[in-house]
């Protein structure tokens, strides 16, 4: 399993006053999975990728990623696994803003050092996403979409158990859009990544593709696509 | 991350330059006052260097432009044993020379020492003015009563004055008939003169002089501390006590001036240095407080509390490097310019420059440790909903 999660409930303090943003998750999602969590605003949806990724921890429940128990880990331990384990792409495409394309791409490596061995690799990752032309443009100078490929470029270097997508298309035009799939689709056939998406655009649905609804914190289903959602 | 570091600091340049400028003005402050307080040490080292036996002054008069004791005195300390000889000297405020006042400053007042030549022969090492003649002669027997003069080379060089020339001295004319040089701050203020001279000069009746040089068969410290305690007996029951200072004394006195001095300057550069470690840490705080969203980046990538922690640190270390070695050069470019404007030399030397620098680095790192907790302490989630 890439991801088993029991019982997993988070509950945030707004103003004072708490907020169940998840009321008890139970799931399992095998390795290799392609998975879209689905479901309107304020449903969980963004709360689950955020404790799959290790960027928050849960309130209560059981959450295994990789096979490691995330709840139980160290702060040190969660940015490991998070630098060696996982990918992320946001909405906001989230990139350093002073640093060009080819820096972006090592950031996850720079603080150990790692980066400059591995800046031939992080070319050629960005000349995979269709940037090879765009190698050293920091992200003002870079389109939406252009800027998405970077963050899938830092993705792929790191050669990922699971991605991590959050919106991934939120900004980008449908074209754009597509593309943006098609990269993460090759990530996922060739790379073997299991994939997590958390959206409400469900035209990037496919075939075998397992799609989780979820609503009010709670998942309301859960099963595998036999063609187009 | 160093070039990462770098880079972050170098792409926000208008917030570095800031912080670049008051942490160099902090560093070139404390450069420029130790410079000028390690300037007075060494003027003062190199005239106490000079004047190795005691002085002989009338008790509780501080210095011997203050003092008046009888002339006699001299045979009786020239009994106490281990004393070689003992020569009278006056000592005098020169009121103006050449109809210019003397006493504008600290370090430029010029005064007037009457000596009598014959007796300064006794001296086995001679007198320190006799030690740094430099061209014409000493004063000599036969110039009582000739209006004869000797003068630093500093004094021969602000009046446009030389051996063979004549100063004006209060209301007297001088022949100038030598020239010294010390290289003393404090004793190139001197015109020597006759004591005959020096007597008519000061109003003084022959019977009074203000001081004594005494030196001593030994110079060891022992050896004058006992000489010193065999002349204070040797007038305790007198009318005019007698005080007596040693090089070793009156750089206890300067010792204490330069504690306070001391203090002063601690005061002064730890305010410096706080005020440079606020500006690098307001600095550090406003930066981090814009880039959360970025951080939130590194930490989702991977990187830990403490890589947080090492970059903020690195970019705030790199502002207090760069304002230290930038301080360090203003601070040694205002000593330069300021030395050839000043009575005596301050000095930055390599130690100071290299200190202040270290310093930087210091401010930097005490004023990035707040706000590199406050990076690293960001929770991932958070910092990239900010953005």
């Amino acid at each position: 399993m890439i991801l088993r999660a029991v019982d997993l409930k988070k509950t945030y303090a707004i103003g004072g006053r708490p907020v169940e943003a998840l009321r008890g998750v139970s799931l399992e999602i095998p390795d290799g999975a392609f998975t879209f969590v689905v479901g309107p605003s304020g449903s969980g949806k963004s709360t689950l990728m955020h404790l799959a990724g290790g960027l928050d921890r849960p309130t209560s429940g059981t959450l295994e990623v990789a096979g490691q128990d995330l709840a139980r880990m160290s702060d040190d331990g969660l940015s490991a696994f998070r630098r060696e384990k996982l990918g992320f792409v946001f909405q906001a495409f989230n990139l350093i803003p002073n640093l060009d394309a080819v820096d972006n791409v090592l950031v996850p490596f720079v603080a150990r050092g790692l980066a400059e061995g591995m800046r031939e690799r992080a070319r050629e990752m960005l000349g995979t996403v269709g940037l090879g032309d765009r190698l050293h443009h920091r992200p003002k100078q870079l389109s939406g979409g252009e800027q998405q490929r970077v963050a899938i470029a830092r993705a792929l270097l790191k050669d990922p158990k699971l991605l991590l997508a959050d919106e991934p298309t939120g900004e980008l035009d449908s074209k754009t859009g597509a593309e943006i799939f098609g990269l993460i689709r090759q990530l996922h056939r060739e790379k073997g990544a299991s994939v997590f998406v958390v959206t409400h655009d469900t035209r990037y649905i496919e075939k075998d593709d397992t799609v989780i609804k979820v609503e009010d914190g709670r998942i309301v289903s859960q099963a595998a696509t036999e063609g187009q959602f | 991350m160093l070039r990462f570091a770098l880079k972050n600091v170098l792409t926000r340049p208008l917030r570095s330059f800031l912080a670049l400028v008051g942490v160099s003005i902090s560093i070139a402050g404390v450069v420029g006052l130790i410079s000028v307080s390690s300037g007075l040490r060494s003027t003062m080292s190199d005239t106490l260097d000079k004047v190795e036996g005691l002085v002989m002054i009338e008790a509780n008069s501080v210095d011997p432009i203050f003092s008046t004791l009888p002339i006699d005195y001299a045979r009786r300390v020239e009994k106490i044993p281990g004393v070689q000889a003992c020569v009278p000297e006056l000592w005098r405020v020169a009121p103006n020379v050449e109809g210019q006042k003397t006493l504008i400053g600290l370090f430029n007042a010029i005064v007037v020492l009457g000596l009598d030549p014959e007796r300064h022969t006794r001296l086995s090492a001679g007198h320190v003015y006799s030690r740094s003649m430099r061209r014409g002669r000493n004063i000599e027997p036969g110039d009582a009563g000739k209006k004869r003069v000797v003068v630093s080379e500093r004094i021969a060089r602000k009046y446009a004055k030389d051996v063979g020339g004549t100063v004006k001295v209060g209301e007297e004319q001088f022949e100038i008939v030598g020239v010294y040089n010390t290289g003393s701050l404090f004793l190139d203020g001197t015109l020597v003169m006759h004591l005959e001279d020096a007597w008519k000069f000061a109003g003084f009746s022959r019977d009074l002089v203000t001081s004594f040089y005494v030196e001593a068969t030994e110079t060891s410290p022992e050896a004058l501390a006992r000489i010193e305690k065999a002349i204070e007996a040797e007038f305790a029951g007198e009318k005019k006590k007698v005080d007596c200072l040693s090089t070793t004394e009156w750089q206890a006195e300067f010792g204490n001036m330069m504690k306070n001095l001391d203090v002063f300057l601690l005061v002064v550069s730890s305010i410096a240095v706080i005020v440079g470690a606020i500006g690098i840490l307001n600095t550090m705080l406003m930066s981090v407080t814009e880039r959360v969203p970025e951080f939130g980046i590194l930490k989702a990538n991977g990187w830990s509390r403490g890589d947080v922690t090492r970059l903020v640190l690195a970019e705030s270390t790199y502002l207090g490097v760069a304002g230290g070695v930038l301080g360090s050069a203003i601070g040694w470019a205002g000593v330069t310019s300021a030395a050839a404007m000043m009575p005596f030399q301050p000095t930055a030397p390599l130690w100071l420059l290299g200190s202040a620098s270290g310093l930087g680095a210091l401010l930097g790192i005490l004023g990035g440790v707040y706000p590199a907790r406050r990076a690293a302490g960001l929770s991932p989630v958070d910092a990239i909903r900010a953005s």
